[in-house]
């Protein structure tokens, strides 16, 4: 049933919002704000006419238009609509959109998901967020949830961080941007691209070189991110691979023959003679958030992939079943904003995060995670493309660009103490509520480093302090209400000082 | 293995969810989008006819359409045709070391079903399969991991025109230009399951209970065969595929005269195997009925749907030159179809 | 006749209150703090220094109820609620007897009608109506189902065992781990060290050029680092067969109840997950078309164990799915989000 191409008729359809099979009309949804912009394309926060919801719009760009639709996007199509599951972040539609511009017809496609308010990075540098352990379990088990469902559906993810994690305001977390993702079929004899997750949450087989990995590796990612979720901030910042390395081992232990069996089958390992031998202290080093999260961490940070548990195996750890219990999402909300910013400041050597001027009061959340992902593990080829810059017209936050992840030039920035407050505390609540004073402060704030995306620019007016504004008052709402966020990062910033964004965030949306 | 209410996860594949008929409203879809295909194609030829001023040929090819317009019958007996021809080009690729052999199976069987799933949306009179076809295919190579470039792609096919006809006729723009048609009516739905890994996974699973091994390895290879032969049927609308894939087994097991059941009954509880015996019977006898139609057959149908087919959606004919042309201006819309 | 033990043999602490008293001499505890009061069939209680007093030359009666009562029926109760604490032990007397469990039954039905009868058995005792009878039918069914009594008892014991076994093993194979990973830390630092100092030592004293004794000495290390390596493969592969030897002992070839490497997988909880879990047992050696897995298992990543895993469970899926019955595939094409 095709129709015809004419059409009044048609057109009145889509007005009246009435959805076609499988792909809408462009011109059903209106675009408000720009979340972010980079050389693989933009997402716009859009909403959608006849119903009103607000919707993120990815734009897929087109280079090489000479074979059609680009595979990276099929890919990603593919696995976004094959996927169901509540922890998982839907791709709601397609846009398709054909622009006549002197006689070519340029056809874009659009991915729309449903706009969210958050991303964990941003949660995580809200100064005004106290995460409980009751919120990490309820956000940690739906995390491992998700993950389950994608790997029983042999779906590799290959970029967990907690800036592809979408935060909405009921307590659900969504895992973001499958743009890396792969379907995953052991027969396949082909090896595996190494250039896949982002450097900070890189496993150990991949580090020293294993092509032929597995589910794995997206579990030493959670690892990761529920120890950021611990201490607050990511805990291997590496600047390089190698540094990578050594940060692992400094906490994980060395690999030897007892705990990796295998490790030195793997084509660079020699990499880590060059190091002291690390004895593993995972347990210590966590202790102090109680024995079972320690317990749980421990079994998810172990070097031999092998010995990780798998995502189901981890949901049963006694860590979801002793007190405090996780949050039901319908409590999450529930931060009392009595928390006064702590007034112990802790200035510390900061890379300078470029803050927009503009920065000001009450705008914008950068958009964090609207940063492709390629601009941190792509291959060498395409390298290339990552030299861009967010030009944020609205939003403050510029993610300080360096060179991202594959060559790994070093990026101090990135080391330096990035989120503010160092790890103190526990739930990161209260360091990171030292650097902040009110002020009008460029959202970004720390962890932009995270993503190693340095602002050409040099330096940027590092502002440590989260703006005034709504949401520096005291009516303290961690989700920001959509409304405010009109910057929104597209589920970029947590609350407040729009969580800087995890550096230049990918952001969920797998904007690249 | 028991049944239970609790979720399963092949029930949250875009297979399970939107892709699943049962044969009476295949053929109400089928029936209800050629009858509307006509309306259109005659439409399509009066507006025509007057873009033409009157030279009196659009009178006499409307009366030409309509003795020549074809059932919903012959649409699928043409697009089979197209469908054995992927099986054609998949082997001029593989030979070319165009594709990789670990994923053969999978973009023939994908290419082939995208056909068949644009064909539940469309007509022939609208986008004849020829084209669709090649479309189909080059997407499939991309959605299977075996991405073919384009002027690759082309090359063997303008080879054959060369050596048949003295000159190329595809071209890839014509391929490129679908692919959006294509997907949009696939509903960016792009992952397609077939029989072939339930089928190596019963081999697997088999070779514990069934001691001739020699004799399970040939029964293998021979549910190959019936395997490709389930493609060209409606059967992945039905069924799923791992059923299919053991009826496909059953087939060839009996080829080879040997008995599987006593693996079926030693691993299944039996009030399971009785509804599950009874679709096995309807996939075998669905797989053997199938027909191929013959290339007679279908270049007759070939010759009736040049004579109607759609001239709005016919890039040369002069309406559609026209409306485009008016169209420059304005912001083309993309066509999909409303349901 | 109880067939729990006393709260003293089970070293729980009974719960007390500062309130609590004697019956017949009316001391509190208050007063005695170390005050032990016992119960006797009838349910009735007494403190110690009374049933001294009342049982100091052989059988009496209880002083509440006259039922004439021997010392040894005594003892110390777990509950201070004594309705609780005889349901409690008259409940324990039924699952003695009554401990079928629903893979004993051929439909939930019939498990939900058997436990429907030991209920009003229960009942009836514990309203104390027709107990003679109902204690007729309860010795009666124990002795025609001795056979099926002992044989679950065992079962349960036998679990029991297995997961105390495995959970030691687990624990204890830890600390070796842990302690093998010490030591080959200390040795692979002690032996960088004398490497080093070889080297040095070499340098200084022999005349050979500087190149020569490098070249030696990496060789050398490389030796030793293999034969470290295989050390520890030993030190793994011997605890792993520990392991696997824990749960084979008790693996019975006549029994077929307990699979003992399911429950090394753990027994999966529907709770926990929300999908069907599709039970494979995989076999030791599969001919496997795919070379590539042929050889065994690769490092870290794809097991050959994984691959055919999901090959099985690829096949059994949608195995008994039945065929569609909708008619129009859903237009919805919601992603998936709802609510």
């Amino acid at each position: 049933m095709s129709s015809s191409s004419n059409s009044s008729p048609m057109s009145d359809l889509r007005r009246d919002g009435k959805r076609f099979v499988g792909c809408s009309a462009f011109d059903d949804y209106e675009l408000t704000t720009k979340l972010g912009q980079g050389t693989f394309g933009e997402v716009h926060k859009a909403v959608h006419k006849a119903t009103g919801s607000i919707v993120a719009l990815k734009r897929v760009l087109m280079h090489n238009e000479k074979e059609g639709l680009p595979i990276t996007a099929i890919r990603e199509i593919k696995l976004l609509k094959s996927l169901r599951h509540p922890n998982i972040v839907p791709l709601s539609d397609m846009l398709v959109r054909h622009e006549s511009q002197g006689g070519t017809v340029t056809p874009s496609v659009y991915m729309v998901f449903p706009y969210m308010d958050h991303d964990l990075t941003g949660l995580l540098e809200n100064p005004k967020i106290q995460l409980r352990l009751e919120h990490i379990k309820l956000y940690l088990r739906q995390l491992l949830e998700g993950t389950a469902y994608l790997h029983a559906s042999r779906v590799i993810h290959r970029d967990m961080k907690a800036s592809n994690l979408l935060l909405n305001n009921d307590g659900r977390l969504y895992i973001a941007d499958f743009g890396l993702a792969r379907s995953f079929n052991p027969d396949e004899r082909k090896e595996l691209t190494r250039c896949v997750v982002t450097r900070w949450y890189r496993p150990p087989e991949l580090l020293l070189g294993e092509r032929r990995y597995s589910t794995s590796i997206d579990i030493w990612g959670i690892g990761c991110i529920f120890a950021e979720m611990l201490v607050g901030k990511p805990v291997f910042q590496g600047s390089s691979d190698i540094d990578q390395i050594e940060r692992v081992m400094r906490i994980c232990g060395s690999p030897t023959s007892a705990l990796w069996p295998t490790w030195r089958d793997l084509p660079d390992c020699k990499q880590v003679e060059e190091f002291a031998s690390y004895p593993r202290r995972v347990r210590e080093e966590f202790a102090r958030f109680g024995e079972d999260a320690a317990d749980l961490l421990d079994q998810l940070l172990q070097l031999d992939p092998r010995r990780r548990p798998d995502a189901a195996t981890a949901l049963k750890h006694r860590f979801f079943f002793t007190a405090p219990f996780p949050a039901r999402p319908e409590d999450m909300p529930r931060f009392e904003h009595s928390h006064e910013l702590d007034r112990r400041l802790r200035q510390q050597p900061r890379v300078p995060q470029q803050s927009h001027p503009q920065a000001a009061a009450g705008h914008s959340a950068p958009p964090r995670q609207h940063q492709g992902n390629m601009s941190q593990h792509s291959s060498p080829g395409r390298r290339e493309s990552n030299r861009y810059s967010r030009r944020d017209d609205n939003y403050g936050y510029r993610a300080p660009r360096n060179d991202a992840g594959w060559e790994g030039q070093g990026h101090s920035a990135a080391t330096a103490g990035s989120r503010g407050g160092g790890g103190g505390g526990h739930y990161r609540g209260e360091s990171r509520r030292g650097n902040y004073n009110n002020s009008e402060a460029a959202p970004s704030r720390g962890a932009p480093s995270r993503n190693h995306n340095r602002n050409h620019n040099g330096g940027s007016s590092y502002h440590p302090y989260p703006r005034t504004g709504d949401r520096a008052n005291g009516s303290y709402h961690p989700y920001p209400r959509t409304g405010d966020r009109a910057n929104g990062s597209y589920g970029g910033g947590g609350g407040g000082g729009g969580g800087g964004g995890g550096g230049g965030g990918k952001g969920g949306y797998g904007w690249r | 293995m028991a049944t239970t209410h609790k979720l399963q996860i092949y029930q949250q594949t875009s297979q399970y969810r939107d892709w699943r008929f049962t044969p009476e409203s295949l053929a109400q879809q089928r029936a209800a989008n050629n009858k509307q295909g006509i309306e259109r194609v005659l439409q399509g030829l009066r507006e025509e006819a007057q873009v033409d001023d009157g030279s009196g040929a659009t009178e006499t090819r409307i009366a030409e359409a309509t003795n020549n317009l074809l059932s919903p019958q012959e649409e699928v007996e043409l697009i089979d045709y197209y469908l054995q021809t992927i099986l054609t080009y998949t082997r001029i690729y593989q030979r070319d070391k165009l594709l990789k052999a670990e994923a053969t199976n999978n973009v023939k069987a994908t290419a082939i079903n995208f056909v068949k799933r644009f064909y539940l949306h469309n007509v022939v009179f609208d986008y004849p399969p020829k084209t669709i076809m090649l479309t189909c295919f080059y997407l499939a190579t991309k959605v299977e991991n075996s991405f073919v470039k384009i002027d690759d792609f082309i090359r063997p096919l303008t080879t054959a025109e060369i050596k048949r006809n003295g000159k190329a006729q595809t071209k890839s723009e014509d391929i490129l230009d679908l692919e959006f048609v294509v997907i949009q009516s696939l509903q960016f739905e792009l992952a397609v399951h077939h029989p072939f890994r339930p089928a190596y996974g019963f081999y697997l699973d088999m070779q514990a209970y069934i001691d001739d091994k020699p004799l399970l390895k040939e029964v293998y290879e021979r549910t190959h065969h019936y395997i490709d032969q389930s493609l060209y049927t409606d059967l992945v609308f039905l069924y799923q595929p791992s059923q299919i894939a053991l009826g496909a087994f059953k087939l060839a097991a009996k080829d080879k005269e040997l008995d599987i059941d006593p693996y079926l009954t030693e691993c299944f509880e039996a009030r399971l195997l009785e509804t599950l015996y009874t679709i096995l019977d309807d996939i075998q006898e669905i797989i053997l009925a199938h027909k191929s139609i013959t290339l007679e057959k279908a270049r007759e149908i070939d010759r009736k749907l040049i004579l109607c087919r759609n001239p709005e959606k016919n890039p040369n004919s002069k309406l559609y030159k026209k409306n485009a042309a008016d169209k420059e201006d304005a912001p083309y819309v993309s066509d999909s179809d409303p349901e | 006749m109880s067939i729990l033990a006393s709260a003293e043999k089970q070293n729980l602490t009974p719960y007390t209150t500062k309130e609590d008293s004697c019956p017949q001499c009316q001391r509190m505890r208050y007063f005695n703090e170390r005050m032990v009061l016992l119960v006797g069939p009838c349910y009735h209680k007494m403190c110690e220094l009374c049933f001294e007093n009342t049982f100091a030359s052989g059988p009496a009666a209880c002083p509440e109820c006259q039922r004439v009562l021997r010392r040894n029926e005594y003892y110390q109760p777990i509950f201070e609620d004594l309705t609780v604490e005889r349901e409690v032990r008259v409940r324990a007397r039924m699952a003695a007897a009554y401990n079928k469990r629903q893979e004993d039954f051929k439909s939930l039905k019939d498990y939900n009608d058997y436990l429907e009868m030991v209920e009003d058995l229960t009942m009836k005792l514990l309203y104390e109506e027709d107990t003679s009878q109902t204690d007729s039918i309860i010795e009666k069914y124990k002795r025609e189902n001795n056979a099926q009594i002992e044989r679950n008892m065992s079962k349960r014991q036998r679990e029991e065992m297995i997961q105390r076994k495995v959970l030691e093993q687990e624990k204890s194979k830890k600390l070796q781990l842990r302690d093998e990973y010490l030591r080959q830390l200390e040795d692979e630092r002690r032996e960088k060290i004398e490497a080093k100092n070889n080297i040095i030592n070499a340098l200084a004293t022999s005349d050979k050029s500087a190149k020569e004794i490098l070249k030696a000495r990496t060789v050398q290390l490389k030796k030793s680092s293999l034969s470290n390596r295989n050390a520890g493969r030993k030190v793994q592969l011997e605890l792993e067969a520990l392991l696997k030897s824990a749960a084979e002992g008790f693996y019975d070839d006549d029994d077929d109840d307990i699979d003992v490497e399911e429950i090394d997988d753990g027994p999966f909880d529907p709770a926990e997950s929300p999908y069907e879990p599709v039970i494979v047992r995989l076999r030791e050696q599969y001919d496997d078309p795919t070379p590539a897995f042929r050889q065994g298992s690769l490092a870290a990543g794809v097991t050959r164990e994984m691959h055919q895993r999901y090959l099985i469970e690829g096949a059994m899926a949608g195995l008994f799915e039945p065929p569609f019955s909708g008619s129009a595939k859903s237009s919805n094409n919601e992603g998936t989000q709802d609510s």
